[in-house]
């Protein structure tokens, strides 16, 4: 049984339709990585899995149960953390607070907790700044708070929308570092990116989106050996 | 003199503590839910008259008074909380004015509550037990309570806000505050949060009710006369500052207590009242903080409204050979003297009159997207110069255009602060405005007859019987019932659902959207106008009432009932509204608490209003496969 499993699922916002008969699916301490053009619907693919804005039909399953209908804070608290694309910090709390706000008891059956300071071990930049409001913050700093914040929570699973955009190699490479160890610890992972370069530094798998519609499943090397595909999908 | 001053500040110091209360209590329930609760007022009194029966039934003493107090804010914040899990969590994804509306409807459900549990008189609470008397400063007395008030407001509120900034519970409110969506991503259980923080908030007003005992009984007008205040303070202060609540409170509050400490003073041979003055002095505190900073004191401006485009329903543009429903109506109406009684065509005037007052509340309201809360103001002033033009010789014909001007004069001026605000900011002001104008009306005793009003304004002879009285209404009201239609699907119509779709965009093509809303006001202020100069001289007779809140709600009830953004809507809504208030008002006593249920019901069952829902229903049908 997969850790995630998606399929056949449409999503609309208000009367627009964006996803048509989606299906994938995502292992434990698997990475994969949603690929495809701005407006392709990565993003509301995510929001669809964490319960968020879009009206949803079909079936998305984590872990067994069914998490079409379940409120939001359920979905979270079974274990899935969402990292949104705009990172929606708040602002007018402080690192700690942030870090606060994103703490969930542990599920049972578990027992290491994440704490702030495990976190800074992921984000050193990050222990400096305890005490900072989040509207202070760096584009970088935010994104590496944002995170760390969905940790807080103890996922098995990582929702991880454009994690890279707009930020500076070095931050770049400080979070492809953190989303190699969150695999290793056995954390299932869905990213999306328009990048390749860092789609291939930490995803094994690759899903191509195209206007709603999955166009391509398979290994990240796969894709690459298929130029037309590329060229049709990706090529701006 | 300066002692008197101090005295005076010290007076409104106190007074300023249980405003901040209600309105701390206000914006923390609005930072979190974005409902702005019209019920607040509502708690407020509930708390007065759970302390008082506390009392009555242990006695007096420490216990009689501070339990008191300590058991009525914790019953109230049950009741808040029931009130949350039974109707707000229903609400919150509706738009902003239909949780007005809803909560307004548990105003009234609440008004008779309290009717029907403690009676119509006014209630003498107890006095704080130790602190009845005064002490002297600058040789002159202050209530020892007064003091006690002074201290306790702003403790009140340094508990609340250790409460948000060093517990777990509090941070999670902040983050919800800013953005509910991310803290239910995160696993914040948002419904559990929302009925603690609701309760909270009414907790905070149930307090300030039984606290408010010794400086005045237990009253019925006790719910709407301190949320009219706490609006005022909420716009001055900025809507979801704790600190911005308090200040603008003691500004507000100190400012009336000068007012009237500063009583008569005699001015270039005349003399004014200074304590008479002391809601326009509320006005102009709020008018400078308003030009000044538009968002108040500690608000932060606002963002551009994104406006949701599922809640925009498309206005198709009139067909004209659809023309025959209207026209069958018409007839109708023109031959209906000829068919009913008396008694109909009297309650049809009514529903002409209304249905025109309703059709100019919708203009600005579903096509320009401005909600107002105090569209009664122009309605009274229309029928109170029309009053007094009569009164003063005037002729019918001559006191009609009377009442118009004087309703466009109020609408330039209020409209000018109006268009400087948007969403439920823009909707406290209005309701403030109207507030103010009441006063104006309720305390200029020579001009406008005071709490009694003015009687025997009736309509020339040729208009005296009812059947003609109501061609002529039909006449003037559908003509200008006519003329607000056309102007939706003229320049004025399409510029203004242009800046109520994207503002931005609208200014970036050249629009000036304040220019353009200041205009809608001025119309519908002069059509609403016209409404009340024709209601005046109908009723025969008139009084501040029509310048109430309730008065105000009763447009907006319409407007929403039948559909806020369709033509026809507001007009269904009238027909709808007053047939049904005219046949609940003689079933029962009880007539606001069924009015506040069908409020609550409809705004549940129908969120784009009949007219809409209907509408909705049919694009739906159609654009099925």
């Amino acid at each position: 049984m997969s850790l995630l499993e998606v399929r056949d699922l449409d999503a609309w916002y208000g009367r627009a339709q964006i996803l048509f008969g989606v299906s994938l699916t995502v292992e434990a301490g698997d990475a994969a990585v949603l690929i495809g053009r701005n407006g392709a619907g990565k993003s509301t693919l995510m929001k669809c899995i964490i319960g968020l804005e879009a009206e949803r039909r079909g079936v998305i399953r984590f872990d067994g149960t069914d998490l079409i209908g379940a409120p939001t804070h359920n979905i979270a608290r079974r274990g899935i953390g969402y990292v949104p694309e705009d990172r929606r910090i708040f602002m007018d709390l402080t690192v700690d607070e942030n870090l606060r706000v994103g703490r969930l008891p542990l599920r049972e059956g578990e027992s290491v907790s994440w704490t702030p300071e495990a976190a800074f071990e992921l984000f050193p930049p990050l222990a400096a700044i305890r005490e900072r409001k989040g509207g202070q913050m760096s584009g970088g700093e935010q994104q590496m708070l944002t995170i760390a914040r969905a940790l807080m929570g103890n996922p098995r699973f990582l929702l991880l929308d454009e994690p890279s955009e707009g930020l500076a190699p070095v931050i770049v490479e400080v979070i492809a570092g953190a989303i190699a160890k969150l695999k290793a610890r056995g954390v299932g992972l869905l990213l999306s990116e328009q990048n390749l370069h860092f789609a291939r530094a930490v995803a094994d798998r690759a899903f191509v989106l195209d206007r709603g519609r999955i166009r391509f499943a398979g290994t990240l090397a796969e894709l690459d050996a298929d130029a037309a595909l590329k060229e049709q999908y990706l090529s701006i | 003199m300066i002692a008197s001053f101090l005295i005076q500040t010290l007076n409104g110091l106190a007074s300023a503590s249980l405003l901040f209360l209600v309105a701390l209590g206000l914006t923390l329930i609005f930072g979190v839910t974005r409902v702005v609760n019209f019920a607040h007022g509502s708690f407020f009194m509930l708390g007065a008259y759970m302390a008082v029966s506390f009392h009555e039934l242990v006695g007096g003493g420490l216990l009689g008074f501070w339990g008191g107090a300590v058991i009525a804010a914790l019953a109230v914040g049950v009741v808040g909380a029931l009130i949350e899990i039974t109707i707000l969590r229903r609400i919150y994804r509706a738009p902003e004015l239909l949780q007005l509306i809803t909560t307004f409807g548990v105003v009234l459900v609440l008004k008779d509550v309290v009717l029907y549990t403690w009676g119509p008189e006014d209630i003498l609470g107890p006095r704080a037990p130790g602190l009845a008397g005064a002490m002297w400063i600058f040789g002159k007395p202050i209530p020892q309570y007064d003091l006690l008030l002074l201290v306790l407001g702003p403790l009140v509120g340094l508990v609340v806000w250790l409460l948000l900034t060093r517990t777990d519970w509090g941070t999670r409110v902040r983050a919800a505050t800013e953005d509910r969506d991310m803290a239910a991503a995160l696993g914040i259980n948002q419904a559990l949060m929302f009925t603690g923080v609701f309760a909270l908030g009414a907790l905070l007003a149930g307090l300030a009710g039984a606290l408010a005992l010794p400086r005045e009984p237990a009253n019925h007008n006790m719910d709407l006369t301190i949320i009219a205040d706490v609006f005022v303070v909420t716009v001055v202060g900025g809507l979801g500052s704790l600190p911005g609540a308090y200040v603008a409170a003691v500004i507000i509050s100190v400012v009336k207590a000068w007012c009237i400490g500063i009583g008569d003073v005699r001015l270039f041979g005349t003399v004014f009242s200074f304590s008479k003055l002391t809601l326009v002095a509320e006005f102009i505190v709020m008018a400078i903080v308003l030009i000044i900073r538009p968002w108040g004191l500690f608000g932060t401006p606002q963002a551009a409204q994104r406006v949701a485009a599922a809640s925009i329903l498309p206005m198709p543009v009139p067909d004209m050979k659809r023309w025959w429903p209207l026209g069958l109506l018409m007839l109708a109406l023109v031959a209906l003297p000829l068919i009913v009684d008396r008694f109909t065509v009297v309650l049809v005037t009514d529903i002409i009159i209304f249905a025109l007052f309703a059709a100019s509340l919708g203009l600005i309201m579903g096509i320009g997207g401005m909600a107002s809360f105090g569209h009664a103001a122009y309605f009274g002033a229309g029928a109170y110069a029309a009053a007094v033009a009569f009164k003063a010789g005037a002729s019918f014909v001559v006191a009609i255009p009377t009442g118009v001007a004087f309703a466009a004069a109020l609408a330039v001026l209020f409209g000018w602060f109006c268009v400087r605000l948007s969403g439920v900011s823009l909707a406290m002001l209005t309701l403030a405005f109207a507030q103010i104008t009441w006063a104006i009306a309720f305390q200029w005793d020579s001009v406008t007859g005071g709490s009694n009003g003015l009687v025997g304004i009736w309509p020339p002879e040729l208009l005296s019987s009812k059947s003609a009285y109501y061609f002529a209404t039909l006449l003037l009201a559908g003509a200008a019932i006519l003329l607000i239609w056309r102007s939706v699907h003229a320049p004025l119509g399409f510029l203004l659902r242009a800046g109520r779709d994207s503002r931005i965009r609208a200014e970036a093509v050249g629009i000036d959207v304040r220019i353009v809303q200041w205009r809608a006001i001025i119309l519908a202020g002069s059509a609403a106008g016209l409404a009340g100069a024709l209601y005046v001289f109908s009723k025969g007779s008139l009084s501040p009432d029509l310048l109430s809140i309730p008065r105000s709600v009763d447009a907006l009830a319409m407007v929403l009932i039948g559909g806020v953004q369709t033509l026809v809507g507001p007009v269904v809504g009238a027909v709808v509204f007053i047939t049904l208030q005219d046949w609940i008002v003689r079933a029962t006593p009880y007539w606001h608490a069924v009015l506040g249920i069908t409020l609550i019901l409809i705004t549940i069952i129908f969120p784009q209003g009949i007219v809409g829902t209907l509408r909705q229903w049919r694009q739906r049908r159609e654009s099925a496969p």
